[in-house]
């Protein structure tokens, strides 16, 4: 039986990873059998952002929507357009993309709605490939059994959870970003694949960040492609960590301290 | 740099402790707008002298320490003959002993005798630990000298200074009565990790407060004896819960929860989340796990917000609300000198371990 194509979530249009992911498996010859992307704009996503994070968070959000770079600073290289250039991606939104390529796409308010599910099953793909749009609950991993791969910004079991690669940095874990199989948990799914990635003196917490989506990208391009998943050597995952959440203004400013600490000492950390 | 508030908020807050002091000696137990300073509170001022102390320590401050004394020299003075403090502020309306009052005032005087060497200290701590230990049954609790009539769970916090007495005092008997009410009061643990009895009414909901008294006394029992199995281990889950609970809130926790964790949330008890933060930065100095004090951090930053930078019918300088909003159901519209003092305390171990932290990867000053 050949590969049936994947299907790519997306917290909002402009999504980097998204488009990434959507252009690479055109390139390897995976159909992208659909897109799902989040509407950002639900009563509901921004009740939760107003209540949780304050009125700040909505404009950083908006920049985030709209496509502004994050880092932009002079002397940091942006990894992200450095890799879309290499690999000849120069659209910048799904909707674009779906509609060159004529894929379906939809844009639902929740990932668990009814409508996503009955998109899952017209589209019937191998994998749901994740790249944002909000915690999935069972029925949802139920319709494609299973099969969602999703890319992890730090080193499983140990770090799981929100700002994991700030977290890596902090709690002297290793650099690097886990493929694994979406379950009920909060990162607890089955261990697929680790890449590692180093940090440079010219990096900061935002160039960091972009490493690890292109190391995501990579590896989730990888795995994707493959119709089953023999050729690795699953590892059980184990959900006795405690889940690391964003980080507070203290221990960001922790956190930048000792990256500059870290760099100082070597060209490569 | 947040630490540079951090040690403003922490400046505030002993400035405002300071001021609390009353012409007859002991700290106001709080100030109110319209109504201002209250009369003093025998067993707060007790505990803000190991703050005042460990400020002074901290910052070379030489008021915080004169200050330290003099609450300690007002509290000599209104010890009863058998050695117990009276309930409530002084005067007290009804002339009764309080077990719980008496057993905070122990952590001013050992903090005292610890700085000064001076034995006044020492024979008026063995005095109260002495009455204390005696009126405990042998089942591990006090008949008398309630706030409400029955012996609630945060006695733990009254086990953890008479444990300190005991190390002082090298009285054997005393530590294991602190151990009989310990080995009492854990067995009111429910499977979930919350205690019965651990707020100011034997059922029902519980201020974060009472609930951080009750966690924090069983750690520092713990710490203390070097068996953190016994106790401390087993407030572990209700400290994970509030540690989730304070990140998926921003640093927020509802200001009263009941044995099932279901939170009051109209209101969050600004004195308890500093307090719920101490026991949280406690947990981590135990296991290392930096997450614990991200969870700490933000409620510290939650809190400290709260705190007034200036005058105003509303409002008093340096001054941090039993709740927010101000017209919360804990402390309702009141600033009381512990919420002040936990601050205090919270913002002075944060900077210590922040501090730590720092230097353990040999940050230069840039």
């Amino acid at each position: 039986m050949g590969h049936r194509g994947v299907v790519i979530t997306a917290g909002f249009d402009k999504s980097e990873a998204a488009t990434c992911l959507a252009e690479l498996f055109k390139q390897n010859g995976i159909p992208v059998n659909g897109i799902m992307v989040v509407s950002p704009y639900s009563v509901l996503r921004i009740k939760y952002y107003l209540k949780k994070k304050g009125l700040s968070s909505i404009t950083q959000s908006i920049r985030r929507l709209k496509g502004f770079q994050k880092n932009d600073s002079g002397n940091t290289p942006n990894h992200i357009n450095q890799f879309r250039i290499e690999h000849q991606i120069s659209i910048d939104s799904l909707k674009k993309w779906a509609n060159i390529n004529h894929c379906k796409i939809i844009t639902v308010a929740s990932l668990n709605s009814d409508q996503s599910i009955h998109f899952l099953e017209s589209t019937d793909p191998q994998w749901l490939v994740y790249s944002g749009g909000g915690i999935l609950k069972q029925p949802i991993i139920d319709q494609v059994d299973g099969q969602i791969l999703n890319a992890h910004q730090g080193p499983l079991p140990e770090i799981r959870g929100m700002n994991a690669a700030e977290w890596s940095i902090l709690l002297d874990k290793k650099q690097e970003v886990t493929i694994h199989l979406i379950d009920r948990g909060i990162d607890t799914g089955k261990i697929i694949k680790r890449l590692p990635y180093t940090i440079d003196k010219k990096d900061n917490i935002e160039s960091i960040r972009e490493k690890a989506i292109i190391k995501g990208v990579e590896g989730l391009i990888e795995v994707g492609s493959q119709d089953s998943l023999v050729r690795y050597d699953i590892q059980e995952n184990h959900s006795q960590y405690r889940q690391c959440y964003t980080l507070s203004n203290a221990m960001r400013e922790l956190l930048n301290a000792k990256l500059e600490y870290l760099k100082s000492r070597s060209a490569d950390v | 740099m947040i630490t540079d508030k951090l040690e403003k908020h922490l400046q505030l807050s002993i400035d405002w402790l300071i001021k609390s002091k009353q012409p007859s000696g002991g700290s106001s137990a709080y100030h109110a707008p319209l109504l201002g300073w209250i009369k003093p509170y025998p067993e707060t001022t007790g505990y803000i002298i190991p703050t005042l102390i460990d400020y002074h320590h901290y910052a070379e401050d030489q008021l915080a320490i004169r200050t330290a004394v003099d609450f300690g020299e007002w509290l000599l003075s209104i010890q009863s003959g058998e050695g117990y403090w009276f309930a409530g502020q002084h005067p007290p309306k009804k002339q009764e002993p309080s077990v719980f009052n008496t057993g905070q005032i122990l952590f001013g005087l050992i903090s005292l005798y610890k700085e000064t060497k001076d034995s006044k200290w020492l024979t008026s701590l063995d005095k109260a630990t002495e009455w204390l230990c005696s009126s405990i049954d042998r089942n591990g609790y006090w008949k008398e000298g309630h706030y409400r009539g029955f012996n609630p769970t945060y006695y733990s916090r009254v086990a953890w200074p008479i444990l300190l007495a005991s190390t002082v005092l090298d009285n054997d008997t005393y530590r294991n009565k602190a151990i009989l009410v310990l080995d009492t009061l854990i067995k009111k643990r429910n499977p979930n990790g919350t205690f019965s009895g651990w707020g100011f009414d034997e059922h029902g909901s519980a201020f974060t407060h009472t609930i951080a008294y009750t966690l924090r006394g069983f750690m520092e029992s713990s710490i203390l004896i070097n068996d953190w199995e016994s106790y401390g281990a087993k407030t572990e889950r209700a400290l994970q819960k509030f540690y989730t609970l304070s990140e998926l809130n921003n640093g927020r926790l509802d200001g009263e929860y009941n044995e099932q964790y279901s939170g009051k949330k109209t209101y969050s008890c600004i004195t308890g989340n500093f307090q719920i933060a101490l026991c949280l930065m406690r947990w981590y100095e135990k296991n290392n796990d930096l997450r614990l004090m991200n969870s700490a951090s933000k409620l510290i930053e939650y809190s400290v917000k709260c705190q007034t930078s200036t005058d105003s019918i509303l409002s008093h300088k340096g001054a941090i609300p039993g709740s927010k909003p101000f017209w919360g159901r804990y402390m309702t519209l009141r600033y009381p000198n512990w919420s002040a003092k936990f601050c205090a305390d919270a913002l002075l171990l944060f900077l210590k371990l922040y501090k730590k932290e720092s230097d353990r990867w040999d940050i230069e000053e840039s």
